[in-house]
């Protein structure tokens, strides 16, 4: 049976209710509610959003569910993206942003992974400067206070 | 709803896991929130060394002092085993400020810094890995109290001590029921006076305990006794292992009652042929042995060519059977033989027989080369044909070339290989090759120079 679910501009979306269920939020919802025709509403995502995070769900509706690796090594990497889930994510930074904040919100684990590695790809090799540059942040560090954080983190590891 | 993952702590982390000490660096100067997220960050991830202090004592000593003790509440993993000026200052610093550790890796000398330590880890019971190293420490390590300490921590997985004796072996395993790996580098006679003396073997529960490993001499060590109530074991490294053990042992894998072990470091001279034979088939991912008997190999060969990932021989010396691994393993990821003589090496011809499976070897280091013996007599189906096809240039030394090049096109096809020690020769012909081991692997630690030395006293 479709699932409809509703943007937080109105839009509906009819989606198999495998699709749907990638999303653990949506998948708990359903079964709190049990199975029923009315539509599923999702205040935090635009229509807009919810297209492309619905079209990455129809791509991975096979995928196995993954499995929790939390005492995994902290350190990860970043260089394994799928092909499908880079081309997927070559959007603008808005777009990058509001896709990691719906993942977060619908509980997506997969593409909150994908969000985050791409962010932490577009960080990589860069200076501060550089950074906020790419993300529009401003410096709110007076000089003294950042010579301070360098000569302080001098002494950590770079590993 | 936010408008940046960036103002959300928890996705900040999440895209700091992805980001090396360096970027993470680099982010904590951005702003102040992300200040905020990545300083943590990066400390977490900083072992705190305490000769980290005297590296960079020239540069300022309390300055380094100064950043430790700020940060030293993030830090979780603690390895402070040298003492020099630093120790004692991270060990005061770490008393007072680390409270989230996960592992910890100390050295005590005196009774006084080993009070100091144990209170330290009493003041983390969310420790996961500890390992306490002490030499000639004076009034002993204090087993009742090591026990208690190590009780209060029901984390912990990972113990490594220098010293202990089979009865505190015990204790431990009895008082701390998370433990899964115990690392011991002597097993000592039990401290005079301790009570308990056989390990309580009375009782005969049982310990979940997946790797054992004595790194020094445990010779001390009741060994079947204590395996007896390990059933889930699935790694031993042993250094000392007698007839009456390796007997044992085998009995122990007969009945059946190791049947999760599958990795074995077994570091005294023998034969195991008995010992691999019992084995399950197919089961073993790990065989380090220090044998020179070609039956046991021959057993591995046999019965767990198709599970086996690493493979180590020690002191092995009949090189003409080496080639089978080459032949038979198609999991093994690591091939290691280590030899006192440098004279002896497996000949790429003897390599040329058959096609190799071992297409996921990572590390390779064994000796092999080229014999300069006649290349002609027992002569391998690939070199034959090339050197047909050869004929009119057919002479010693183009079979030894084209035994090489045949040898190195296959080395070629290893794409997975990253670590590689082998012999090609004693002479300097080895220096034509180099180019062409570089296209296949990205490093080579050519054996080459030492061999010349000592090729010169032979």
């Amino acid at each position: 049976m479709p699932i409809t679910l509703l943007s937080l501009d109105d839009v509906q979306f009819k989606v198999d209710k495998e699709v749907a269920e990638r999303s653990i939020l949506i998948k708990n919802m359903i079964e709190d509610v049990g199975e029923s025709d009315a539509p599923i509403p999702l205040p935090n995502v635009s229509s807009s959003v919810l297209k492309k995070v619905i079209e990455y769900c129809e791509h991975h509706r096979n995928d196995p569910v993954q499995t929790q690796d939390e005492t995994d090594d902290p350190r990860k990497r970043s260089n394994d993206i799928e092909e499908w889930d880079m081309k997927f994510m070559m959007v603008d930074q808005e777009m990058l942003f509001e896709i990691i904040l719906a993942a977060n919100y619908l509980d997506i684990k997969p593409l909150l992974d994908v969000g985050c590695k791409t962010v932490a790809n577009i960080i990589k090799g860069k200076t501060p400067e550089e950074i906020r540059k790419v993300f529009n942040i401003v410096n709110d560090f007076t000089p003294e206070e950042e010579a301070q954080i360098k000569k302080e983190n001098e002494w950590a590891e770079d590993r | 709803m936010d408008s940046s993952p960036f103002d959300i702590p928890e996705l900040q982390s999440l895209i700091g896991r992805y980001l090396d000490g360096k970027d993470i660096k680099t982010c904590a100067l951005v702003c102040k929130t992300w200040h905020k997220t990545y300083q943590p960050l990066l400390w977490q991830r900083n072992r705190l060394l305490s000769s980290y202090g005297a590296t960079h004592a020239s540069a300022g000593f309390g300055d380094w002092q100064d950043s430790v003790r700020r940060n030293a509440h993030w830090i979780k993993d603690l390895d402070g085993p040298e003492t020099d000026k630093a120790h004692e200052m991270l060990l005061s610093i770490a008393l007072e400020r680390c409270r989230s550790l996960m592992s910890i890796k100390v050295a005590a000398t005196t009774k006084d810094e080993r009070d100091k330590w144990i209170q330290l880890i009493k003041f983390n019971p969310q420790l996961q890995k500890v390992a306490f190293w002490y030499w000639e420490l004076q009034g002993g390590l204090d087993e009742s109290l090591m026990v208690e300490t190590l009780k209060g921590l029901d984390k912990l997985q990972h113990l490594e001590l220098r010293t202990a004796s089979f009865p505190f072996i015990c204790r431990i395993l009895e008082s701390v029921p998370s433990l899964r790996e115990l690392v011991v580098g002597t097993v000592v006679t039990s401290e005079p006076g301790s009570e308990d003396q056989d390990g309580g073997a009375a009782n005969k529960t049982t310990w979940p305990l997946r790797s054992l490993k004595i790194t020094h001499d445990n010779s001390k060590l009741p060994l079947c006794d204590l395996l007896s109530r390990m059933p889930v074991l699935e790694s031993l490294a042993l250094e000392c292992v007698d007839e009456k053990s390796r007997q044992g042992l085998t009995q122990l894998i007969k009945e059946g009652r190791l049947p999760l072990l599958s990795e074995i470091s077994l570091r005294e001279e023998g034969d195991y042929t008995e010992l691999v034979d019992a084995l399950p088939p197919q089961h073993l991912r790990s065989a380090h042995l220090q044998t020179f008997y070609s039956s046991t190999l021959k057993s591995l060969l046999k019965n767990q060519n198709q599970s086996l990932e690493s493979l180590r021989l020690f002191g092995f010396d009949d090189y003409r059977a080496l080639a089978d691994v080459f032949y038979e393993c198609p999991r093994l990821k690591e091939f290691v033989v280590e030899n006192e003589s440098a004279f002896e090496m497996l000949d790429v011809c003897h390599l040329l027989y058959k096609p190799w499976v071992c297409m996921d070897l990572e590390r390779l280091s064994v000796p092999i080369g080229v014999d300069h013996g006649p290349v002609g007599d027992a002569i391998a189906p690939e070199l034959s044909e090339a050197m047909a096809v050869n004929r009119t240039k057919r002479s010693r030394k183009s079979g030894w070339q084209l035994a090489e090049n045949l040898f190195m096109n296959r080395f070629c096809k290893l794409k997975k290989l990253r670590d590689v020690n082998f012999v090609i020769d004693y002479k300097k012909r080895a220096l034509s090759l180099d180019h062409r081991i570089d296209a296949g692997c990205k490093t080579v630690e050519n054996r080459r120079d030492s061999d010349e030395e000592e090729s010169s006293d032979y």
